[in-house]
């Protein structure tokens, strides 16, 4: 054997013991972890929450956004409008989990509670930590993933790190609490959030920037907001972008059945669980592209270079 | 109790002669020297000039009066290792006798053995932090104050004449038979009342037994200021005097006392561990719970750390505590070495226990129905707890809805732990209150900004304003909503209520409030302060962003 060149993996029997050995051990490694996803916290992720919208749905690997991981939103614009799609989405995780709560972490602005009735989130289940840097916010989000009774964690991070951000990931995991990560909220009007590419450990990772509600000359959007969602990356789907109406206080079409549902009005309404009034949470529809070329349909999302 | 501490902490600091003086214009005299000093000549009292040629070697200092109360309520805090009651006693100016504290021993004494032991043990802790120190004990303050300093010099049983002999110990109701012997200042009176009482050759307390009933106690009212039957009576305990502790007093307490100090930071894990086991069982024995836990590390020399933690809701359970604990442990610094621990509980409250979930499965009990508000709130108590540590209390809030029409009165945060809890009936629409809904921003500035706006019409919305320095045109706009304002609490009115000037117009008390839609695609809430008046342009300010 001294002289010979050695040989290719493949071409001996050594080779193809090595290579079941590692094929086992792999199918164990995903044993242990799809145990560990769900005996974590004794609370299995239910399933991914949807936009209601089957454009989107369908276009997102898994039919929607997976509970009990970290999505990273990166704020267009001065922020505002990421707010309200990570509240968009945090009321929609409300709904499918049956938990209420809120745990907002970072340094900024906070939210404002008469605010998220617009969205159908008890204000008195917001739990508020003002942060001093982002080290203590990714602490904080870390924490509530503890909690069970949070229907999501909204953070406000200038940079999702590697190490911080996998713990975190494994965290949202474990406990089956959805993650979701707001970056450059406020950090000016002009240049919204940088894309980093640094942090892989995000499930999914969407920049959104805020329209104007109603096209011109179009019918009158209300009370809506629009919103413009680049799907960046995320399960080795295609980049994509979609211009997004959320209409306050309209339940989505999809989900109400006949003789339950919310209330129409926003009345002060007790629901049984003894908690504040409750507002309709709204519904995401999907817009037709502003005229002019301004987001074609399918447009893929340009990759953002800094600045 | 140590004398005078400006001369103990200097004997900690060198063995060498030194003194620290205190004087007014040119009479500079010593306050206290060291024993090295005093072996030289030194006395206080003396002018500085006297020390000096005396000991040509002596360091001298200024006296500090507020470091010397600073470094007493130190050892106050220290001594809380012996009980949980202390409080120091000052040197007053004029009188006689040093700095002293005061320890409540009613009910601790046993733990070290008897009264004698334990006076021993404070006295022995004391001299290895370098203090000189002596103790009297004696059913009243006043008495054990006489007895610690002058007990020893002057009763016949106690100590010898160096003052360093055991403790001067008043037997339960002996405190007369114990003072009658000690000269007339041990009842803390000043020079001048003790001269009075000197001319009338009342020197020893025991003089003066005679006077105080019958006419004689009218007498010596007459003669002299009320202080003196006062602290006599006190003494004697015919009146009461308290000691008000510096801090509050637990209900609950648990301490442990190492045989050396010790410098491992293992330590003080495992001595919180043992003491945190100890009370969190006690607590649990009675149905009780703590929402204030204080975990004291006594060091060798005189000093004290103290961790505290708090918890949203009465908590006796031994895991999440030490959870808490271990968030703060570190903050304890061994320095020379730790020699004593105490774990104290305050707020205690009975515990509130629940039902758990029969027989659930993982995740079925939650995945059937919405969660209880009360289940929410025990959910959330820990989370609250473990922020609380970490970030402290002022910035982990929950929002509080407030019926008031005031954009920024219409929600604060209210600390986490105090906030109404969500099991707790809601209260219900104030009236004329609006419900929370869509037409509220999602961030709201802690302040208006100002920002310099056009409108096509004086009193209608703006077509462009300037915010920061960006300049955003309106494409559309929502409103006017109008808030009027608590025209009450307006400067002009405040300021001078008493005057009987009018209100301030009301259109000046008034918002108008448009949610307006940028080119850019962003929203704002903006509003023009006061009506629209002719003279004056208007004001627009910014006040929050909707989504």
């Amino acid at each position: 054997m001294t002289g010979e060149p050695s040989p290719l993996p493949s071409a001996s029997p050594q080779g193809d013991a090595r290579r079941e050995a590692i094929a086992r051990l792999k199918a164990k490694i995903a044993r242990i972890e799809a145990a560990g996803a769900t005996a974590g916290s004794g609370t299995p992720a239910p399933g991914p929450v949807t936009f209601g919208i089957a454009a989107i749905d369908g276009h997102l690997p898994g039919g929607g956004l997976a509970t009990g991981a970290v999505h990273e939103i990166i704020a267009g614009d001065d922020g505002m409008a990421a707010t309200g799609f990570a509240l968009a989405l945090t009321s929609r995780l409300a709904a499918l989990t049956k938990r209420r709560a809120l745990l907002w972490c970072g340094q900024g602005l906070p939210l404002y509670g008469p605010g998220l009735a617009g969205f159908g989130l008890d204000p008195a289940r917001l739990l508020v930590a003002r942060c001093a840097a982002d080290k203590e916010a990714l602490w904080a989000m870390e924490e509530g993933l503890a909690a069970p009774a949070l229907a999501a964690v909204l953070g406000e991070v200038t940079a999702l790190d590697g190490l911080a951000g996998r713990r975190l990931a494994l965290a949202a995991r474990q406990s089956g609490v959805t993650v979701l990560v707001l970056r450059g909220v406020l950090r000016g009007m002009l240049h919204g959030g940088t894309e980093k590419e640094a942090s892989t450990v995000a499930a999914t990772r969407w920049r959104v920037r805020g329209l104007p509600a109603a096209a011109p000359g179009g019918e009158d959007a209300g009370d809506g907001y629009g919103w413009r969602l680049d799907f960046l990356r995320g399960g080795g789907a295609l980049p994509r972008s979609w211009r997004v109406l959320w209409r306050p206080g309209r339940a989505a079409p999809r989900e109400r059945t006949a003789g339950e549902g919310w209330p129409e009005d926003h009345g002060w309404e007790n629901d049984d669980t003894g908690g504040a009034p409750l507002a309709p949470p709204g519904a995401l529809s999907l817009a037709p592209p502003l005229p002019g070329g301004a987001l074609p349909e399918g447009e893929h999302a340009s990759r953002h270079a800094a600045g | 109790m140590p004398p005078g501490t400006p001369r103990a902490e200097a004997a900690r600091v060198s063995k060498a002669p030194f003194a620290v003086w205190t004087g007014t214009g040119s009479r500079l005299a010593i306050a206290a020297a060291t024993r090295a000093a005093e072996a030289a000549g030194v006395r206080a009292g003396q002018s500085l000039a006297d020390a000096r040629a005396l000991a040509p070697a002596l360091r001298t200092q200024p006296a500090d009066a507020d470091a010397d109360t600073r470094a007493l309520e130190r050892l106050a805090a220290w001594c809380r290792r012996f009980s949980p009651w202390t409080a120091p006693v000052p040197a007053e100016a004029g009188l006689p006798g040093e700095a002293g504290l005061w320890l409540e021993i009613t009910g601790c004494a046993h733990l070290a053995g008897g009264e004698e032991a334990m006076a021993a043990a404070i006295t022995d802790a004391f001299a290895r932090a370098g203090f000189t120190a002596r103790a009297g004990i004696a059913g009243t303050p006043g008495a054990a104050h006489g007895l610690a300093r002058f007990g020893a010099r002057f009763g016949a049983r106690f100590g010898d004449s160096n003052g360093n002999g055991p403790a001067a110990i008043a037997p339960a109701g002996g405190e007369a038979a114990a003072l009658a012997p000690l000269p007339v200042a041990a009842l803390r009176l000043d020079a001048g009342l003790c001269e009075g009482l000197d001319a009338l050759g009342l020197r020893r307390v025991g003089d003066l037994y005679p006077l105080i009933e019958g006419s004689g106690r009218a007498a010596l009212a007459r003669r002299f200021p009320a202080l003196l039957l006062e602290r006599i009576d006190a003494a004697l305990g015919r009146r009461f005097e308290p000691i008000s502790p510096g801090r509050e007093r637990p209900r609950f307490a648990t301490r442990l006392t190492l045989p050396e100090p010790a410098r491992a930071e293992t330590v003080v894990a495992r001595a919180c561990e043992r003491l945190v086991a100890e009370l969190a069982s006690r607590l649990a024995a009675q149905g009780l719970g703590a929402r204030r836990f204080v975990f004291t590390a006594f060091d060798a020399g005189g000093g004290s750390q103290r961790v505290v933690i708090g918890t949203a809701r009465a908590l006796a359970a031994e895991r999440p505590l030490l959870r808490l604990f271990a968030l703060k442990l570190g903050r304890i610094d061994p320095g020379p070495g730790i020699d004593g621990f105490c774990l104290e509980a305050f707020e205690t409250a009975p515990l509130t226990l629940r039902q758990e979930r029969f027989a659930a499965a993982p995740g079925e009990g939650d995945a059937e129905a919405d969660e209880s508000g009360a289940d929410a709130d025990a959910a959330l108590a820990p989370l609250i707890d473990r922020l609380h540590g970490r970030l402290g209390r002022r910035r982990v809030g929950r929002i509080a809805l407030r019926p008031n029409h005031l954009p920024e009165r219409a929600a604060a945060v209210a600390a986490a732990d105090r906030a109404p809890a969500l099991a707790s009936p809601s209260p219900g629409p104030h009236p004329g209150s609006r419900p929370p809904g869509p037409d509220r921003p999602v961030r709201l500035l802690p302040k208006p900004e100002r920002v310099e706006a056009m409108a096509e019409v004086p009193d209608g919305p703006p077509v462009w304003f300037r915010w920061r320095g960006l300049r955003h045109r309106v494409v559309r706009v929502l409103g006017p909503e109008r808030i009027a304002l608590d025209w009450w609490t307006l400067p002009g009115w405040q300021a001078n209520p008493a005057s009987p000037a009018q209100p301030p117009a009301l259109g000046a008390a008034i918002r108008d409030y448009y949610r307006v839609e940028t080119e850019a695609g962003t929203r704002f809430w903006i509003y023009r302060a006061g009506l629209h008046r002719a003279d004056a342009p208007a004001q627009w300010f910014l006040h929050g962003m909707f989504p």
